[in-house]
């Protein structure tokens, strides 16, 4: 494939891949209850991933190794565990809430609950794992994944004030409600940036066989793919803002969340926000499950590829053919699947600095990465981000969940 | 292995504490509840609006209608609890 | 060559190119009045959790009755390709891919499709 087409499909899977039932859910949340004033979390959240992502597909080009394989190298089993188990339990909290996002649109489509739509759900993304290929899991998701376009052109029907969205971008204390703020604001920062985005992407660049050549692309395709993607975020996030948050809508449960689409776009914005919702969460839901799968075969050095037959990479699929059916259960029981959500971003956020700072330890090791280290400026901020995420998640959590 | 027990030990008191000394007022409870019913009424208005424009279909009207009169049971459930008059 | 950085937990590649697994653990060779010297590389069994927490390792090895099925590679057949270690052996006639094996014919192997 051209080096063009590369970066195309790069782009469009960050558009596509970008929002999901974590960064919708907080995007709504962020905009009914605080307008514009939290639009800044979003920018943080995805200049965060732009760059981790970047750091993956650097070191899987240049090393030739996958985060997990070469995490545990570097620091050996006994380190490696703790990444390990945290990225593993919080992937796992995610997905139960993806499979309860493409229930919710299978229900808000027929009627039928979401709790009975989990098995199904969970046996068509199993299906496409089962059977397909890497190229068709990539490319399927981040075609179809621009349907949640339709959240920017619902914003800009809704005519929002480019000035008070622009403000929003600066960083400022709330006007109210402050740990609430704060825990959305860490919601968001979890939400954007979820360990499986950048673990995933290094084991696609190792899949796609890339090498030094491909550095270009990579910086190319992680920076703008992933500001396309963070811009469908703010659109969810105005359009929560122009629609609910002059009503006095509070988002407590996702059947309040299509009033995004349907104000502005009427009825064919109610089934694109089916379409959408169904669509980002199903194809998040397979590439997490296909993460799991590549963390504990790669950090064990088992047989692993999705473009392998099931039969030979046995206990790699056996990973995912497992993680399934446990995740939809955790959604059939009748957890609430907005709350499951928001609190997944949550633990996202409050494990950052154990998922990534291995990434960034590697990353300034020259003999994974030889002259293309990271330079300081890149370390300071990812390390910034993570500490504060997991400090203000430490404070927020236990307000939210206990109040104050 | 020792340290680690003892960094284990000292999150969960510390866990614990915050569970204990950050249990929520009955006035916050109370609170709560009252901003949840006033963002009830105003979905279903939205949604009762949307209704007659014709942006909804019918059995999504209804989950919304059931979704609201759910959060309504809560939401008085939270206050009556929390021993609001 | 430092055995730490080097050699443990690098990926084990065999004859054919086959994932292998992860160099578990090292044997080395120590004589009297001689400096030790590497032996050759284990992967699997017990070897791992002694690394992990050796209370937990002497509880298997007693279940076990022993260090379980390990696959021990001589250093004479090890050799380094670019990023792993690559070992001249066919890896399904080793232990390695006792677990691998078991699964696929136990589970995997069971559903249609695979």
């Amino acid at each position: 494939m051209s080096k063009f087409l590369e970066i195309a499909l790069g782009i469009v899977t960050g558009i596509g891949g970008f929002l999901e039932a974590g960064s919708l859910a907080t995007a709504a949340q962020a905009g009914s209850e605080f307008g514009y004033q939290l639009i800044w979390a979003i920018a943080v959240g995805t200049a965060c991933i732009a760059v981790l992502v970047e750091m993956a597909g650097r070191l899987a080009a240049v090393s030739r190794h996958t985060l997990p394989d070469a995490m545990r190298e570097r620091f050996g089993i006994g380190f490696f565990l703790i990444p390990l188990a945290a990225v593993a339990l919080v992937s796992f909290l995610v997905l139960s809430s993806e499979i309860g996002g493409v229930t919710l649109a299978l229900e808000f489509a027929t009627g039928v609950s979401h709790r009975w739509w989990a098995i199904p759900a969970a046996l068509a993304i199993w299906l496409l794992l089962w059977k397909g290929t890497f190229g068709m899991v990539e490319k399927g998701t981040s075609m179809l994944g621009l349907v949640t376009l339709a959240f920017v052109v619902a914003a800009l029907k809704l005519h929002p004030d480019a000035a008070g969205v622009a403000a929003g971008l600066v960083p400022r204390a709330p006007t109210h409600d402050g740990a609430r703020y704060w825990f959305i604001a860490v919601s968001i920062v979890g939400a954007s940036v979820s360990p499986y985005l950048f673990y995933f992407y290094s084991a696609g660049a190792v899949e796609d066989q890339w090498d030094e050549g491909y550095l270009t692309i990579n910086r190319i395709t992680a920076g703008v793919g992933m500001t396309f993607g963070g811009t469908v975020a703010v659109a969810a996030l105005v359009c929560a803002a122009l629609v609910l948050h002059p009503a006095g809508i509070q988002v407590d449960r996702y059947e309040q969340i299509p009033f995004l689409l349907t104000s502005p776009l009427a009825r064919a914005g109610f089934w694109l926000f089916v379409a959408a919702l169904f669509i980002a969460c199903f194809g998040a839901a397979l590439e997490i499950a296909l993460q799991l799968a590549y963390l504990v075969a790669q950090g064990f050095g088992w047989r692993w590829g999705e473009n392998l037959r099931p039969r030979d990479a046995a206990r790699f699929s056996a990973i995912y053919t497992v993680a399934l059916p446990l995740a939809a259960l955790v959604i059939a029981s009748g957890i609430d699947p907005l709350r499951l959500t928001v609190m997944s971003m949550a633990m996202t956020a409050l494990s950052l600095p154990v998922t990534v700072v291995p990434l960034l330890v590697l990353m300034n090791d020259p003999q994974y990465l030889d002259e293309h280290t990271n330079g300081w400026v890149s370390n300071a901020a990812v390390l910034a981000v993570s500490v504060i995420a997991c400090v203000v998640a430490l404070v927020a959590l236990p307000l939210q969940v206990f109040g104050s | 292995m020792m340290r680690r027990a003892r960094l284990l030990r000292g999150l969960t008191l510390v866990g614990a504490a915050f569970a204990i000394g950050c249990t929520k007022s009955p006035e916050a409870r109370a609170r709560e509840a009252a901003s949840a019913l006033a963002s009830w009424e105003a979905t279903v208005h939205l949604l009762e609006e949307q209704r007659t424009r014709g942006a909804l279909p019918e059995q999504f009207v209804r989950q919304v209608r059931r979704a609201a009169a759910d959060a309504r049971e809560e939401a008085a459930a939270q206050r009556r609890a929390a021993g609001a008059p | 060559m430092l055995i730490g950085r080097d050699i443990m937990d690098q990926q084990v590649v065999d004859a054919r190119g086959r994932l292998m697994g992860k160099v578990d653990g090292v044997v080395l060779e120590l004589h009297e009045g001689e400096a030790a010297h590497l032996a050759g590389i284990v992967i699997g069994g017990t070897t791992l959790l002694w690394r992990l927490h050796r209370g937990l390792a002497r509880w298997a090895e007693r279940k076990l009755g022993g260090e379980g099925r390990i696959t021990y590679v001589p250093w004479s057949k090890v050799g380094k390709v670019g990023v792993d270690i690559k070992v001249d052996v066919e890896a399904p006639r080793t232990p390695a891919f006792r677990w691998e094996h078991w699964v696929r014919d136990h589970f995997i192997g069971r559903i249609p499709g695979a």
